[in-house]
């Protein structure tokens, strides 16, 4: 049998901590002024990054008032410094943009470029809803635009028309297919010669966009289904009239000229199917549409059923219900331009140029306050 | 000592949320002015230490300019 060494047992009488008064009540100051410090820590912490927010904010205010005093006719590249209320800005001609750098008084820095736009966008482009407006297409612009033809996104579909409408098209079709529906940000304007197709379909059509698209169809604009755009980028719909064809209001629902149906633009002629007409649903199959882009519908848009609009929406002529009382239309203007501050691609820019919307851009550093050590001698 | 210090930062956070407020309220006037717009924002004084954010009206629609405040020290 062995006998347990003995050891020396610590224990700490807990007891200590709260036997006396004096030693209760310093453990509730300690609470308490710890309590306080990370009240007043959390609220410093959060003033502090009001101040920078503000800092930004004043920084962005003082970059908008020096970018509109600039001359965007200045392309000599050579940067600028001026100063906005207490805020010291450097603007610079960088190619087609403009770079403004901030430093405002509580210190920090800050940079923003902007493009330099020819004139703005139509007006129209930024409101939800407007009617009687037919919007001018650069022709220019149009005759440099990618073909839909050229474009693995489209495809062209010579039986898609009689698969929905009794009698089919006279001029081509193109269907936007959803499998290749990603547009680069090399895309800003595609042109589609002939009608354009979103075939129906129980989910949405999904499109990716990295910058903003317009898509110019010749045709008549067909959707079948609803559209989602993932991306940044925001798309327009903008149907044309041309010499091949003329808008009417569809009145029967039909898909082509007949009796009973008012025409748009003088006597009806060309395709039976007339041109620069918009449908929203197909006359076939009636189902609810939301789409998130915008439409300039140069003709006449057609409802056959009920339909939102996420993008602006700028008809020529009216809108012909061909789904009942139920096919009405809501213009979300979800998804709205700054037409004064921002070119959409496609249309005519009207009015004085400007500088565009301000980008933040966190790596560009400011060069105002760079100063050289020595002042510039002529060597002797 | 504590309550003092408690109150203060009290202040200090209802300042803040204030100040939260009228950057939010600037952030949405810049990314959506309206059409015309003309006068001296009140609603941001305090928010630029000495300075405040006025309308001013140009050929390219209305635009928020940064002016120091006439009652400012000049430094």
């Amino acid at each position: 049998m062995r006998v347990a060494p003995l050891r020396p047992r610590v224990r700490f009488p807990w007891r200590w901590l709260v036997d006396s008064p004096l030693v209760l009540v310093t453990w509730v100051v300690v609470l308490l002024a710890a309590s306080t410090a990370r009240e007043v820590d959390q609220a410093l912490g959060g003033a502090d990054d009001v101040r920078r927010r503000a800092s930004f904010w004043m920084a962005k205010v003082a970059a908008e008032t020096a970018a509109m005093g600039v001359s965007l006719d200045d392309h000599a590249g050579a940067p600028r410094c001026m100063t906005v209320g207490d805020v010291a800005v450097t603007v610079q001609a960088v190619g087609r943009e403009l770079r403004v750098s901030c430093v405002p008084p509580g210190g920090g820095s800050w940079s923003f470029d902007c493009a330099r736009l020819p004139g703005a966008s139509p007006a129209a482009l930024g409101v939800p809803a407007t009617t009687g407006v037919s919007l001018a297409i650069d022709p220019e612009r149009l005759a440099g635009a990618f073909s839909a033809a050229e474009l693995p996104a489209f495809r062209r579909d010579a039986g898609i028309a009689l698969l929905h409408l009794d009698t089919g098209t006279d001029r081509d079709d193109f269907v936007l297919d959803g499998q290749h529906a990603r547009f680069g940000i090399a895309t800003d304007l595609v042109a589609v010669p002939g009608h354009l197709w979103i075939e129906p379909g129980d989910e949405p059509l999904r499109l990716w966009l990295e910058r903003d698209l317009t898509i110019v169809v010749h045709g008549n604009l067909y959707v079948g289904r609803s559209l989602a755009i993932e991306g940044t980028g925001r798309l327009v719909f903008a149907t044309m009239i041309d010499a091949t064809s003329r808008p009417f209001a569809d009145r029967d629902g039909n898909g082509r000229w007949s009796a009973g149906d008012e025409t748009r633009a003088g006597p009806f002629e060309g395709a039976c199917e007339g041109g620069g007409n918009a449908y929203l649903g197909l006359p076939r199959r009636r189902a609810a549409i939301s789409i998130a882009s915008g439409l300039v519908v140069a003709g006449e848009l057609h409802l056959a059923g009920p339909a939102s609009v996420d993008g602006p929406v700028v008809l020529g002529h009216a809108i012909t219900k061909i789904g009942g009382p139920g096919a009405e239309l809501v213009a979300t203007g979800a998804r709205l331009f700054r037409p004064e501050r921002e070119l959409v691609p496609g249309f005519v820019p009207h009015g004085p140029g400007r500088p565009g919307l301000l980008r933040h851009a966190p790596g560009n550093r400011p060069v105002v306050g760079e100063q050289p050590l020595y002042l510039a001698a002529p060597g002797r | 000592m504590s309550a003092w210090l408690q109150h203060e930062a009290g202040n200090v956070v209802e300042r803040t949320h204030a100040r939260e407020q009228q950057i939010e309220r600037l952030a949405s006037l810049m990314a959506a002015p309206p059409p015309v717009a003309g006068g001296v924002l009140a609603d941001f004084d305090g928010l630029f230490a000495g300075h405040r954010v006025a309308w001013q009206q140009t050929a390219t629609g209305p635009v928020l300019v940064l002016r120091v405040r006439p009652d400012e020290v000049p430094r």
